[in-house]
């Protein structure tokens, strides 16, 4: 027969037999049958609709049916929303989620129209209701954070989960798991991992064990079939979680569930959380940069440009113990970096997405790069080269907290891809991680996304190289355009930072590090109105050079700090002594623009560059002139805030005017705010090019004249310590000895003792000309029988003159060494009103033009304007020099013997002014000078014949050489208190004659009535003069002395303002020589043929 | 005393149509019968058509019923309201099951039961206009029946019509008698789903007395057709053929265990489906032709009117009884599949050659009677002597109403033998397509006999037949007792 209902799944079955034409009459239950019977037409579907179930509780019924019939076209989805409930509720505290249950009554009372639709009368609900205690008008609400309803439980099915769009609040789930709408099978591979698969495999088997022990009691199962049917679904469940292989039960009361007592109390069991630890973590970045804390750094596992290397199933990747790759679910890591996807991290652990550390833009520096002292990735100078630009690694700072630059350079690739839509340029970074794996991030930019700079600045660091223990770093920025990157080193906060501005939109900003700077973080204006808004361009890191000498072991290094220049000598113990030359420790050169920028920028606002050519290099002496970047400032931090003058004739000649530079630094009052950051400067530049050279420590020598205070003395003895203990500090040379003071008449001793074969046994003087002060030793019977430091010297001697006659020597000058005197030159030494003034110009002039000028103004017949005060004033030196020996004989300390005047210092250069362009220890200026020298002496005939006066071989070095040459001289005593008067004095009415002492205690009171001695030597100097033909001196000299006098009684009236310790002792017969060699020049200046504008 | 019918969702009341014809021809018994159909959409195109077959119905056998002890429109009909009952209310402009329950209010004091409401009825459905019914979706029906009858009150427009329903099955039951409730709708749309296993059970759950004399019976009707759904997207939720079966698959089990308060159900369905070539959301646009299934629910619906007994006090505790129907062949449909065909046959048959011969032989006739003297014979044996005026309105009307009733009955039968997607042999009605119809086929009308007599001479049986005055006969009455009584 054919029954009059849908097509059946097969023509055989009981429905099929019956008499037609008769209602036959069947079982209720036979509507099951009907169901069952009929084919189904429909596919499986992955969506439950409420459909045809005329019941409020449809989605319940609806779920049972599809959850315990497998041929149901919606059991798939149904299975896998149940389990993956299940597995929400035996792991979620585990897994971070609150689940709160809130019962809810459908009681009477309530007038709601729902409720009333919704509530069962009397027996109940009759569709498959699994236990008597489950109690329809009772529900509890499942729900989740926000408050969002994840499900209910359910009469039929225990529990019945939510589903669709609105459901929120399990965030802290991976997709895998629930897809943002629906729970997904987590049996199914990769929804979680091994440990969470193990213990919710015991929890199902534990609930399984509950509900199994509760349907033994027949009186509460009211479903039978569908309780065993349940029981057996958790078994399977279990199986295809691959079986509870735990022994121990796993389920805990923990958390706040709270569901009654019938069956449902089952559910609100739920595995332990598993103590967040990281002994597990896979994600913990391997870095051999010291961390404060541990960094994880999740990826996203559907990202294909973020992968581990080598390829790992995600659900066995640990993140902290009980999570895995898995759990994390993206869209909620959120910003706390403490917690990840709701999981707050153990201890100070952080997490970071390593997508982050990429620009979202590359920038490129223009030029390839090839000189620049950059630290290359894989494949950046190919990059460079294709494009001849050099692109900068495109990552935020961060990453230089997390990997080395060794390690940056060598986990970042680039590469050069064409692409349909052009050229792009992929960069990939790799992050090692613990365990043997990494995080491999690709970045693709695209042409739109790059940026190509255009002007460069110039970028360098000082010192050049990265030495364990050298702490001391300074970098320069220089741009005159606003359109150009800005660059500050890292890491480390910068100790101090300077900027200048300066014409031209010239910008200049020097930063002192700390520390070795490994690199520099690029910003970029973001538009066209310059550096108004800037943008992060990535950054470049520093190759510094290679220190590859051996070690050398402990250096020392003399520095002869001179009122002009100063000297520094510095060497190994077993080489000998060499002027600091700064062949190698130049600036590094960071990026590279334009060279002549960066020669004139570094000049005028640096430090010297090292030239290729080593011989070419900036060496010692240097002159003591600083530039302060803002002179009105009182502190001059060195380098940063104020620099040496490294004179260029080519480059910096105009900062002679600048009104920035310091000059006369040693002489400085009582600060040493200029003396002190120039001498620094000094000895740190001598650590670097001493580290270059294998230094290992560094013991510092250095000189003072006699003539300076004993005030002075002890503020330099503190700012020698203090310079000291600051290179020992922040170079890692540390000193082996205390800072050794000589007085540069010792020094000068010992360098003619040794290194000029200087006899000291039978009579010898040492004298070394400075800038400022000229000191003399005279020795005999190889001990210091005197040692005098008087303020007479090279300015005195020659630049004073010059001064008062520059209107009419400069242009001779500039006409006998064009090229080397430039008509700048020229103009400001014309224009200058000051006499410091006029020495900074005159003595960076002469220290360009050396020993040349005087020769070549020889050659001209134009020397004998500038030599004749020079011939005076140093002639007056050897008379002083004469009534010293005088006295030493009347007082028993010295014997008429005398091998030898030895002359150096750098007014030393002073005797080829006199002598014609090129001093002869044999020609006719000697014999001025021993002349004058036995005139003082009063020895007559019984004077030594053939006395040399000999010019130092290494001039100007002499005391820096002393300072550190190894001698067998002592310095059995120190002269710092005694001059020799030079001129008869009374103090306190008791007359005293030329030779006598004149301690400072003395200046105080001393008076002076005439300036016999000062004639005397004049006049024996005009003999001598006239003697071997010198132009004679047309001189009126009455009123010279006359003015010499006054000269010496308003310096010792001066004197007697100060007190003892602040006096600086200038013998009267020195104080009238000065005088006397000014008023001589301005003599010669009025009786000049025609004026000579200025 | 009057049983009661309940027509529920569009199946349902396109079942009162063979309903209807089987009452006309003496096949729904005798008894009175209350009907009101359900329905949120009043202007159903399958109700309205219903709805004026039985009115009709009920003109032809007008008021005070005029064919005396006749069986033919025998049972009166009485339609307790002509606008189907809804539970909505006429200020629910656009009523959905959010606005029903009041969901908003619902919300803001009632959390909780709202989060369960939100649960188990996702936005979309909440959000669905149901005032074209319950597009396929019977939860969201169940929903607002339930929440209709809250304590036994039942509210919404027409609240009186089914009130009158319960207050019939009161008054039928006040004497301790049994009176008989039919509820008819299909189970796998959405009102009729939705209202089967809610509203009978309400309206019995809510009797003040007599519930237990409640006898409840109901025809479930399974999927038997299909339609293009193409035309419907633009319309928003609606059923859907291709998921009849799942469904159906789902609410039978339902049913099961949720048996209500019926005690006799008839399953029926078909495995070879009718296609409806022009689907519709609701509306006058949703009138679909007639079909088996809707004719076997009448037929249901006549046998637990007039055949079926309740089970022994016994038996109870076994559910319903259910009642399944077959068919001898795979392909066609007889008058042998006809349940209780000895009973039902012979009346439609008889009722089928009553209406064809009206409609051919006497109709014209009768409307030519009013412009003149009609010399027929069977005019002057059966007409002229009930004193009939043939030029009167009323007489006309009659014969009037009469002849579409005839009409309508005859096109059902056609309708019912087209397009389905089974067979169905039951009568010729090749004979029917044509008008006036040719006589020659009246003896093979039915299928499967042949009549013993032609046209003519049953014409001339009626013609030949003595006039019996009968006092409850006006009218055509004593012509149409004589014409049954001949075609029979």
């Amino acid at each position: 027969m054919y029954p009059m209902l849908p097509v059946a799944e097969t023509t055989q079955d009981e429905l099929a037999s019956g008499k037609p034409g008769e209602w036959d009459k069947r079982h209720w239950g036979d509507l099951r049958h009907i169901a069952s019977r009929t084919r189904s037409t429909a596919d499986a579907r992955d969506r439950i609709e409420v459909d045809l179930i005329p019941d409020v509780w449809a989605r319940l019924i609806l779920f049972s049916n599809a959850l315990f019939n497998d041929h149901h076209p919606l059991h798939k989805p149904a299975l896998a929303a149940y389990r993956g409930f299940l597995a929400l509720l035996a792991l979620r505290i585990r897994k971070h989620v609150l689940l709160k249950a809130t019962s809810l009554h459908l009681g009477a009372k309530d007038n709601w129209p729902f409720s009333a639709a919704a509530r069962q009368h009397r027996h109940g609900h009759g569709v498959h209701q699994l236990y008597a205690d489950t109690n329809w008008n009772e529900i509890y609400l499942l729900r989740g954070d926000g408050g969002s309803l994840l499900g209910v439980t359910s009469p039929l099915t225990l529990v019945c989960p939510a589903q669709g769009p609105t459901l929120k609040g399990l965030t802290q789930l991976p997709n895998s798991w629930f897809s943002g709408a629906e729970f997904q099978d987590p049996s199914a591979k990769g929804v979680l991992g091994d440990e969470d698969r193990s213990l919710l495999a015991a929890w199902i088997s534990e609930l399984k064990t509950n509900l199994a022990k509760y349907g033994q009691d027949p009186a509460v199962v009211k479903w039978h079939r569908g309780h065993s049917e349940l029981v057996g679904l958790l078994s399977k469940f279990e199986e295809d979680l691959g079986g509870s292989k735990r022994a121990e039960a796993v389920g805990s009361h923990e958390g706040s569930l709270r569901l009654g007592t019938s069956p449902y109390r089952f559910l609100a069991v739920a595995v332990k959380a598993e103590e967040a630890r990281l002994d597990n973590s896979d994600l913990i970045l391997d870095t051999t940069v010291p961390l404060k804390a541990p960094i994880l750094l999740p990826i996203r596992v559907s990202d294909t440009d973020t992968i581990i290397e080598p390829p790992s199933d995600p659900s066995k990747l640990c993140v902290v113990t009980g999570t895995s790759l898995l759990d994390i679910n993206i869209a909620v890591w959120g910003d706390n970096r403490r917690s990840l996807a709701g999981r707050p991290l153990p201890g100070d652990a952080e997490w970071l997405d390593p997508k982050t550390l990429f620009l979202d833009r590359l920038f490129f520096l223009k030029g390839s790069q090839q000189r620049a002292g950059l630290l290359h990735a894989r494949g950046q100078r190919d990059v460079a080269d294709h494009f001849s630009e050099y692109p900068i690694l495109p990552f935020v700072p961060k990453l230089n907290d997390l990997l080395t630059p060794t390690d940056i350079v060598r986990n970042v690739r680039f590469s050069v891809e064409e692409h349909p839509t052009g050229t792009v340029v992929v960069v990939k970074l790799r992050l090692p991680l613990k365990n043997g794996r990494a995080v491999e991030v690709t970045h693709t930019y695209t042409s739109d996304q790059q940026t190509s700079i255009q002007q460069m600045p110039v970028l360098e660091v000082w010192p050049p190289f990265r030495r364990n223990g050298w702490k001391r770093y300074n970098t320069f920025w220089w741009s005159n355009s606003d359109m150009t990157f800005t660059a500050d080193p890292f890491p480390g906060a910068p100790v101090a930072t300077e900027t200048e501005s300066l014409p031209g939109a010239q910008q200049i900003r020097v930063t002192q590090m700390n520390q070795t700077p490994d690199g520099f973080l690029l910003q970029y204006p973001q538009g066209p109105s310059g550096r108004a808004t800037m943008q992060n361009a990535g950054f470049i890191l520093l190759k510094y050079v290679e220190i590859t000498s051996p070690p050398t072991g402990v250096w020392v290094a003399g520095v002869d700090f001179g009122t002009s220049s100063t000297n520094v000598i510095s060497h190994a113990e077993r080489d000998r002594e060499t002027p600091l030359s700064l062949a190698q420790s130049g600036p590094l050169r960071v990026v590279v623009g334009r060279d002549a920028d960066r020669a004139e920028a570094l000049y005028k606002y640096f430090l010297p560059f090292t030239p290729e050519n080593t011989e070419l290099a900036e060496t010692s002496p240097f002159l003591s002139f600083l530039r302060m970047r803002h002179p009105e400032n009182n502190e001059f931090r060195e380098i940063s805030a104020a620099h040496i003058f490294f004179y260029s004739r080519s480059h910096n000649v105009q900062e002679l005017s600048s009104g920035r530079l310091a000059t006369n630094l040693k002489w400085e009052g009582q600060s040493k705010v200029r003396s002190e950051p120039y001498l620094r400067q000094i000895c740190v530049q001598t650590a670097a090019e001493a580290a270059m050279g294998g230094a290992e420590g560094l013991n510092w020598f250095y000189s003072l004249p006699t003539a300076f205070s004993p005030y002075m003395r002890g503020e330099y003895r503190k700012v020698w310590r203090l310079i000291s203990r600051f290179i020992s500090e922040s170079t890692g040379l540390r000193s082996t000895e205390e800072p050794q003071q000589m007085t540069e008449s010792f020094a000068n001793a010992r360098y003619f003792t040794h290194r000029e074969e200087a006899p000291p046994v039978v009579g010898a003087v040492f004298m070394d000309v400075g800038g400022g002060t000229t000191d003399m030793s005279i020795w005999q019977d190889n001990a210091e029988r005197c040692g005098i430091s008087i303020r007479f010297a090279g300015r005195d001697i020659f630049l004073g003159p010059l001064f008062h006659l520059r209107g009419r020597l400069i242009k001779d000058f500039t006409t006998a060494m064009p090229d080397r005197i430039p008509s700048a030159t020229e103009a400001r030494l014309l224009s200058d009103q000051t006499e410091d003034d006029f020495f900074a110009h005159a003595e960076a002039m002469l220290r360009d033009v050396g020993t040349a000028l005087p020769q070549q103004l020889h050659r001209q017949d134009k020397l004998e304007a500038a030599a004749l005060p020079v011939r005076i004033g140093l002639a007056g030196l050897f008379y002083y020099l004469g009534i010293v020996l005088r006295h030493l004989e009347q007082a028993g300390l010295y014997k008429r013997s005398l091998g030898g005047v030895f002359v150096g210092g750098n007014g030393a250069q002073l005797l080829h002014w006199a002598d014609g362009g090129e001093y002869d220890p044999h020609g006719p200026f000697a014999k001025v000078l021993t002349e004058c020298l036995f005139a003082a002496t009063r020895w007559g005939d019984s004077a030594p014949k053939n006395v040399q006066i000999k010019l130092s071989g290494r001039p100007k070095q002499e005391v820096a050489v002393g300072l550190v040459v190894q001698s067998t001289l002592v310095d059995a005593e120190e002269h710092w208190d005694d001059v020799i008067s030079g001129e008869p004095f009374t103090v306190d009415g008791v007359a005293k004659p030329e030779t006598d002492l004149i301690g400072r205690e003395d200046l105080l009171k001393a008076e002076v009535s005439d300036l016999p001695e000062l004639r005397a030597f004049f006049a024996a100097y005009a003999k001598a003069a006239d003697s071997i033909g010198y132009p004679r001196l047309n001189l009126t000299t009455d009123p010279l002395f006359t003015r010499a006098l006054e000269r010496v009684r308003q310096s010792m009236a001066n004197q007697r303002t100060q007190s003892a310790e602040e006096i600086e002792l200038a013998p009267p017969f020195i104080t009238g020589l000065q005088a006397l060699c000014v008023g001589i020049a301005r003599e010669a200046d009025r009786s000049r043929p025609a004026k000579l504008g200025r | 005393m009057s049983n009661c019918l309940l027509s529920i969702g569009g199946a349902g009341h396109r079942t009162l149509k063979p309903l209807v014809f089987l009452a006309a021809a003496g096949a729904l018994g005798d008894a009175d019968l209350a009907l009101l159909c359900v329905d949120n959409d009043s202007t159903n195109g399958n109700l309205a058509d219903s709805l004026e077959i039985l009115h009709l119905y009920n003109r032809v056998r007008g008021p005070q019923r005029w064919l005396g002890d006749s069986a033919l429109f025998r049972p009166k009909l009485q339609l307790l309201d002509d606008r189907p009952w809804s539970p909505l209310t006429a200020q629910d402009t656009a009523p959905t099951l959010d606005s029903f329950l009041r969901h908003d209010s619902m919300r803001a004091a009632d959390a909780d039961l709202a989060s369960l409401y939100e649960f188990l009825y996702e936005p979309a459905k909440r959000n669905l206009p149901v005032t074209e019914g319950f597009r396929g979706r019977p939860s969201i029906g169940a929903a607002v029946y339930r929440a209709a009858a809250q304590g036994g009150d039942l509210i919404g427009a027409g609240a009186d019509s089914l009130q009158r329903v319960r207050e019939e099955l009161e008054t039928g039951t006040a004497q301790g008698r049994h009176v008989r409730l039919f509820s008819v709708g299909s189970v796998f749309g959405g009102t009729g789903a939705a209202g089967l296993p809610t509203i009978p059970s309400s309206l019995i759950a809510g009797m003040r007395q007599g519930a237990d004399h409640v006898l409840s019976g109901g025809a479930f009707l399974l999927p038997y057709f299909e339609f293009n759904t193409g035309g419907l997207e633009q319309q928003g939720p609606h059923a859907n053929p291709d998921d009849f079966i799942m469904m159906m698959k789902d609410a039978l089990p339902y049913y099961a265990l949720n048996p209500s308060r019926y005690q006799c159900v008839y399953a029926i369905g078909a495995d070879k489906w009718r296609h409806v070539p022009k689907a519709a959301v609701g509306k006058a646009e949703q009138k679909n032709p007639a079909d088996l299934v809707e004719f076997l629910g009448a037929l249901a619906a006549s046998n637990f009117l007039v055949t079926w007994n309740p089970p022994a006090a016994s038996s109870n505790g076994h559910g319903p009884e259910l009642f399944v129907l077959h068919r001898e062949k795979e392909a066609v449909f007889t008058w042998t599949d006809v349940p209780e065909h000895d009973r039902i046959k012979p009346k439609l048959a008889a009722f089928t050659r009553f209406c064809f011969l009206f409609l051919n032989d006497y109709e014209p006739e009768l409307r030519k009677a009013a412009n003149g003297h009609l010399k027929a014979t069977w005019y002057g044996t059966q007409i002229q002597p009930a004193g009939v005026n043939p030029k009167s309105a009323e007489f006309q009307n009659q014969v009037r109403d009469l002849a579409n009733f005839c009409g309508a009955f005859l096109r059902w039968w056609a309708d019912l033998h087209e397009g389905a997607g089974l067979n169905v042999d039951l009568v010729h009605t090749s004979a029917l397509r044509q008008w006036p119809f040719t006589d020659a086929a009246f003896p093979v009308l039915i299928t499967g006999e042949r009549y013993a007599q032609n046209a003519a001479q049953v014409i001339k049986k009626v013609a030949g037949m003595p006039f019996e005055r009968d006092p409850n006969l006006s009218g055509l009455g004593h012509f149409v007792r004589a014409l049954a009584s001949a075609s029979t």
